[in-house]
Parts: C-alpha cells; structure tokens; sequence
C-alpha cells in the first residue's frame, strides 16, 4: 500500500471519529471508536519503526534512529494511555507516565532534527550541545513534577521544545532547499509538536470536550503521517551529520 | 534503618562482596566489567527501595506509587553507570558488551527485588509457579529495560553532539515499558505483560546477532 493511501485512509479515520463525536453517540462508541483508532495507529508506528530499524544500520543514520525511538515511545504512550483509561478505568487526566513519555518523545525528535542540521562544524557543533542541552529542562521539570507529586506542572505544555522544534524545522526547511525528505521530516516534526501543545493548552485552559476531541482525533493522522517521512528519508538515503 | 531496609542492604553486601573478589581474579577487563555491573544492579535494587520511600511518601496510593514513581526511579537507578560508556575513545571495542553491561545491571536488580519480594510475602500466597513467573518476567523486564537503554546508546554514542536528548528519551522510554508492565500486570491482561519482556529479549537476541562480532 503506498504512502499517499495509508494518509488517505487516516485522514478518513479522523473524519469518522470528530463525526461521532460531533453527532453526540454514546459515550461507549466513541470511546471504542477513538480505541481502535489508536490501535490502529500503534500498530503503524511499531511496523514503521520495525522498517526504519532494519537496514538502516552504520554511521550517518542517527536521524532515523532517533525518529524511530521517538515513535516507539509515542506508541508506548499511546498504549499506556489506552489501557489506562479502559482497562485500568482511570482517570484520564491523570495519565502522568504518558505525559512525561510524550514529553521525552520530543527529545528525540529534537535529537533528530539535531542530526540533520548541516553547516561549519564549529557552528553545528554549538547549535547541537547546546539545544540538545535546553530539550532537557521540560522533561526534567516534569520528572520532578511526578516525584514531588505536583500535577499543575506536569500539564503545562513544554513551550521550550515547541520553539526548539519549530525554529530547527524551520531553520532545516531553508536550509535544505532541493532535500525534500528532510524538510518533510522537519515539517512533520514541527505539527506534532504544535498539535501536542495545542492539546495540552485546551486542557490547561479546561476547553470545550469537542475541541479537544478535534486535537485527539488528529494525532494518528500526525504520528502516522511523520512515520511515513521516516521511511521516505530512509528509502532516499538521506545522510546525517 | 527499617528491617526491611536492613534486609535489602544485607543482601547486598552478601552477594557483593564474594563477586567482587571473582571480578579481582578474572583476567578477561569485558567479563569482569559485566560482573561489576550485575554489582551495581544489586546495589541500585537498595538504592531505588530507599528512594522510592522517600518520594514515595508524597503519594498517598500505592497503585499511583507503582504506575508512576517506581519505574522512573528503578530505571535511573540501573542506567546510571551506563553513562560511563559515553566516552567511547576510551572503549573502542564496546559495541556488544555495552548491551550485556545494561543487562547484568537490570538482572541484578532484579534479583535484589525478587529474593525480598519472596521473603516479605506470606507463605499462603507465594507458591513456586508463582515464583518461577514472577522470576521469569520480572528479571526479564528489568533486564530488557536496561539493555534497551544500552542498545539506544550504543547506536548514538558515535552521534556524541546529539546525546545528551537521546539519554533523557531513552530514560523515558524504559520508564514507560517499565510503567506499562505494571500496569498490565493487575489486570485481566496480565498475559500481556508477560508477553512484553520476551518479545523484547527477542528482538535484543535478535539485534545483538545482527550487529556480528565486536
């Protein structure tokens, strides 16, 4: 099945389930609905992960490794926070293990994008110590916020890896004008990361469910879509560093 | 010190001290280096008991103390000294024994947590199947946790600029594996979370013949 079918058919996914949400179902439809869905997406992502792993071995493919970690643990979120909420019947705004993984899951993107930067070697080298050792403070912050059990922490967006993220992606679109992989993956990376914070600022800000619903119901579409510029960097050959 | 703080300490040093002296006698500096590290694994199950406890008493559940503190803490606890690997000029010739390090670290922890989860545990509940799964998939997790840990830093530690998110993801990562595990394991889904260690000693099996000699 090609790329372009797989968006396709998530995009269709999307649609189905804002549907439901929109028509007011029972509660139970559209809480399977918006399980099988993640199901779904899971699914893709470790299958992704698996291609991107195999073969992609040697030097000058840390962009794909480290794309490939994060969507593992975006997977492994996303798993924990299913199972919490219909199998544990916890509360769901209290899934403090997932928040801190999605937190962490940016980091590796942020490695990622790190590993694509190109330029004088002194430059990159600052860029990269340095913003890799920023990405660490939200993930820190939020480690300490579970340790001492303070909530209000944990559900603060990570506003320094969303500008992180969204200056690298920016900066490697123009920086790689005829790499269309590359600033694909920068691109993909970059509505991730908005659409991440968009959702944690409708909970912050206690938001109507349907908009929220919105948000939910286009995370799949994302993952999926920024799994699929993976494989597309790897296909081509893209090299790193 | 509690008595059950005593108990964990005193296991350490028993099991210690003696494979200290075979890590003196052993000529081999990789075999050696696997048996220090199963050391610290045992060391950090008292080090992550103590801590637990500590933040432990902020949280008034247990179920949230498991889900959510206690993966977190055990898994810093077993990857620290991982992060003596990073300086991969002085170990040029690393690449298997990073993994086999991460997962003497996580058996060994295991270990310590086991034997005094057995003996804490009422004779009535604790038969010996129960023990040998327990064994089986506890061990298991923690020491694929770990080695997951250790497969993440062996692929980037040639990638030393971008390391430093890498370590704090990978963290995360064998945090929430760790986390889903517990999770699993009180529900009727338990059979998955005896699933999870196995398919990841596979997949670990699986890498490290990949990877060839070295």
């Amino acid at each position: 099945m090609t790329h372009k079918k797989i968006l396709i058919i998530f995009s269709a996914l999307a649609v189905l389930y804002w549907i439901l949400c929109l028509s007011g179902a029972a509660g139970t439809a559209v809480a399977l609905g918006d399980m099988a869905i993640y199901v779904i997406t899971v699914c893709v992502l470790l299958l992704v992960c698996v291609r991107v792993f195999m073969g992609a071995a040697g030097a000058g493919n840390s962009p794909f490794y480290a794309g490939a970690f994060g969507l593992c643990a975006l997977a492994v979120s996303e798993v924990y926070a299913i199972l919490y909420i219909y199998v544990w019947q916890g509360n769901p705004a209290d899934i403090t293990v997932a928040q801190f993984n999605r937190n962490c899951a940016l980091m590796f993107f942020v490695a990622g994008l790190l590993a694509l930067l190109r330029g004088t070697k002194k430059r990159v080298a600052v860029i990269k110590l340095g913003a890799g050792a920023i990405s660490c403070v939200p993930p820190a912050l939020v480690f300490y916020a579970i340790l001492i059990d303070y909530p209000p922490l944990l559900y603060r967006p990570s506003l320094v890896n969303v500008v992180l993220c969204v200056s690298l992606s920016v900066y490697i679109f123009f920086q790689t004008p005829r790499n269309n992989a590359n600033r694909a993956f920068a691109c993909s990376v970059s509505a991730m990361v908005l659409l991440e914070s968009a959702y944690r600022l409708l909970i912050i800000y206690n938001a109507v469910y349907l908009w929220r619903d919105l948000v939910d119901s286009l995370y799949p579409l994302v993952y999926v879509y920024l799994g699929i510029n993976l494989l597309r960097m790897r296909e081509r050959g893209e090299q790193s560093e | 010190m509690s008595d059950l703080s005593f108990q964990f300490l005193s296991g350490f040093i028993a099991t210690v001290i003696p494979l200290l002296f075979v890590a003196v006698m052993i000529d081999d500096a990789g075999s050696r280096r696997i048996i220090l590290y199963f050391c610290w694994g045992v060391f950090a199950g008292v080090l992550a008991y103590d801590l637990n406890n500590y933040f432990g008493s902020a949280w008034g559940q247990s179920q949230r103390m498991t889900l959510a503190v206690a993966p977190m803490i055990e898994e810093v606890c077993k990857g620290l000294p991982m992060l003596l690997f990073l300086n991969v000029k002085k170990y040029p010739r690393v690449t298997k024994l990073i993994v086999f390090c991460a997962m003497a670290s996580g058996v060994g922890f295991s270990i310590q947590e086991s034997t005094y989860y057995f003996a804490i545990s009422s004779r009535e509940f604790v038969d010996l199947a129960s023990l040998v799964v327990r064994t089986l998939t506890t061990a298991l997790m923690h020491g694929m946790t770990t080695a997951a840990f250790g497969i993440g830093l062996l692929l980037f530690s040639k990638h030393q600029h971008i390391i430093i998110p890498m370590i704090f993801g990978l963290f995360s990562l064998c945090a929430s594996i760790h986390a889903l595990f517990n999770l699993l394991l009180y529900t009727q889904l338990a059979f998955i979370s005896m699933i999870i260690p196995i398919a990841m000693f596979v997949a670990g099996w699986f890498f490290i013949r990949s990877q060839g000699s070295g």
